[in-house]
């Protein structure tokens, strides 16, 4: 299983070059799901780290996995193309309209579907491979059981999966308004709200029922472990955790091997 | 303008003809929660009990092996000329139904419109939604018409009371997956109070907000295209009478619950 971290400057991709297998990023440019704080500041930083992540032999996607409006597909191909010959590999992408219109004008790529285009199937994994994407990130609230026809698709289109304990949304993403609402303290799935007299919150799964979804991806074969951009002061702990899992469910350890050591190892915390 | 009783598989069996009186439709199965979207043989079991109403079949996005088995249904349905439209929220099943040699009637749900959103208007969704047999979809806010714009023929279902808000397939009402959890949080509709965003209405696994302000703008403002207005069943019962159901009193509903 390959790693893939997500990074928001300079300074993590010296980080995150040599450990991670690959790595992501968004540019100011390009709309994706993460508020422009996650972003670079510009191509020429992007420049900066695709050098950086060529002299390790890792390669640099781009975040541009928004719905976009179809008047703005041209300027946003431009900025794709920008992406590309700053050293950018390819792209995460969602938009259905804009892959058609990448794909009518010549632009060849590698292109990973964003978790965000709620690919729960093969039927739908078919309609987004025939728009070019070559590898898939599945959507969290997608069971191991479920994915199995993804997993093992014969499309040649590889998968990834996040490493749930740093990212699960209690809601479907993708479908969800509140990961857009500005400021995050104005959330409903981040606020405690009120029901008959109690507090009520949205919460994710339990964190075994977690654990053991990671488990099952991992045991099944996924190609990719998906670390987000979020929580920069975390993500070397949590990169160090996801590979030791990742080693762990290869070495054929049980469910309930695995469960002791990540706790060991403070999954939780992250 | 018409009207049509949103039900529940689990509803199904408590839809007396009294609460039905005043719609001439039904859309029958669950736009979020795979347990509650119910099966061809339910809708039939209903169809048979109101012969008399054209039945929509409502259904969620579709996990894993889900699809093939909501396909062979409404190849079913269709074939038997059972319903007068497929509710499909689930982009696999959407490419499944419009690449067929039938012509199915299909109505894009919430979730996919809010899934797909402006993209809709892009000329590769404007030439796949043209192979549908007949063309609509399920609203319930002025945001989501506006994405529709390059639909002016399609039909518009509106939703009311309850407007979209999000949903969730690992359920935390039942605490697992929508698929396996077996309807473990059916019940009825309940209140929460939101600090920030007032009240929210929680049904299962999903999440809604009351909708009538904007919804009274799409019926009775510019866009004014909703031809058939969608009730849950419960507002059904309590907003007909004698006279019939009356969309008034669904307006001035005190208490939603």
């Amino acid at each position: 299983m390959r790693t893939v971290v997500g990074i928001t400057d300079f300074g993590e991709a010296e980080l995150f070059a040599r450990e991670a297998d690959e790595l992501y990023c968004g540019v100011p440019a390009l709309a994706n799901h993460r508020d422009g704080q996650r972003n670079l500041k510009d191509f020429r930083e992007l420049g900066r780290i695709a050098a950086l992540a060529a002299r390790h032999g890792k390669p640099l996607l781009v975040a541009a996995n928004e719905v976009y409006e179809p008047r703005a597909y041209r300027a946003a191909i431009a900025g794709l193309r920008k992406c590309l010959a700053a050293g950018a590999a390819g792209f995460i992408v969602r938009d259905a309209g804009l892959l058609r219109e990448m794909k009518e004008r010549g632009l060849k790529t590698e292109l990973v579907l964003s978790s965000l285009a709620l690919c729960f199937n093969v039927e739908t994994l078919k309609f987004y491979k025939e728009l070019g994407i070559s590898r898939v990130v599945l959507p969290q609230h997608l069971d191991v059981r479920e994915a199995a026809g993804i997993l093992k698709n014969r499309l040649g289109v590889k998968t990834e999966v996040f490493y749930f304990p740093q990212s699960f949304c209690p809601n479907m993403d993708g479908a969800c308004p509140y990961h857009t609402l500005a400021p995050r303290r104005q959330q409903n799935c981040r606020i405690t709200l009120r029901s008959g007299g109690r507090d009520y919150s949205m919460r994710k799964p339990p964190e075994e029922r977690m654990l053991r979804l990671l488990y099952g991806y991992l045991k099944a074969g996924a190609d990719y472990l998906k670390i987000s951009r979020d929580d920069p002061e975390k993500k070397q702990r949590v990169l160090s955790m996801a590979r030791r899992a990742s080693a762990l469910a290869a070495g054929g350890a049980s469910f309930d091997k695995f469960l002791i050591s990540s706790r060991r190892w403070g999954w939780h915390e992250v | 303008m018409k009207y049509s009783v949103a039900i529940a598989a689990e509803e199904a069996a408590g839809a007396g003809k009294k609460a039905l009186e005043g719609f001439s439709a039904v859309h029958f199965g669950d736009e979020f929660c795979q347990a509650r979207a119910g099966s061809p043989a339910d809708l039939k079991r209903l169809k048979r009990r109101f012969p008399d109403k054209d039945f929509v079949w409502v259904t969620p996005l579709q996990a894993g092996a889900a699809l093939e088995r909501t396909a062979a249904g409404i190849k079913e349905l269709h074939g038997a000329g059972l319903c007068s439209g497929f509710a499909v929220n689930d982009l696999g099943l959407l490419k499944r139904l419009l690449s067929g040699r039938d012509k199915v009637p299909v109505s894009l749900g919430r979730v996919l419109i809010y899934n797909l959103q402006r993209s809709l208007g892009s000329p590769y969704f404007r030439e796949l939604l043209a192979r549908a047999g007949a063309l609509s979809f399920e609203v319930d806010s002025p945001e989501s018409l506006g994405w529709l714009a390059e639909y002016p023929r399609a039909g518009i279902n509106l939703h009311l009371p309850f407007g979209y808000l999000s949903h969730a397939r690992y359920c935390q009402q039942a605490g697992e997956f929508t698929s396996l959890c077996g309807g473990l949080a059916v019940e009825r509709v309940r209140e929460l109070a939101s600090p920030v965003h007032g009240r929210v209405y929680l049904r299962g696994n999903a999440y809604f907000t009351d909708n009538r302000e904007a919804a009274e703008k799409i019926l009775g403002g510019r866009p004014g295209r909703a031809g058939c207005v969608v009730v849950p069943l419960a507002l059904a019962r309590r907003c007909g009478g004698k006279a019939g159901f009356d969309i008034r009193r669904v307006l001035r509903c005190a208490a939603l619950t």
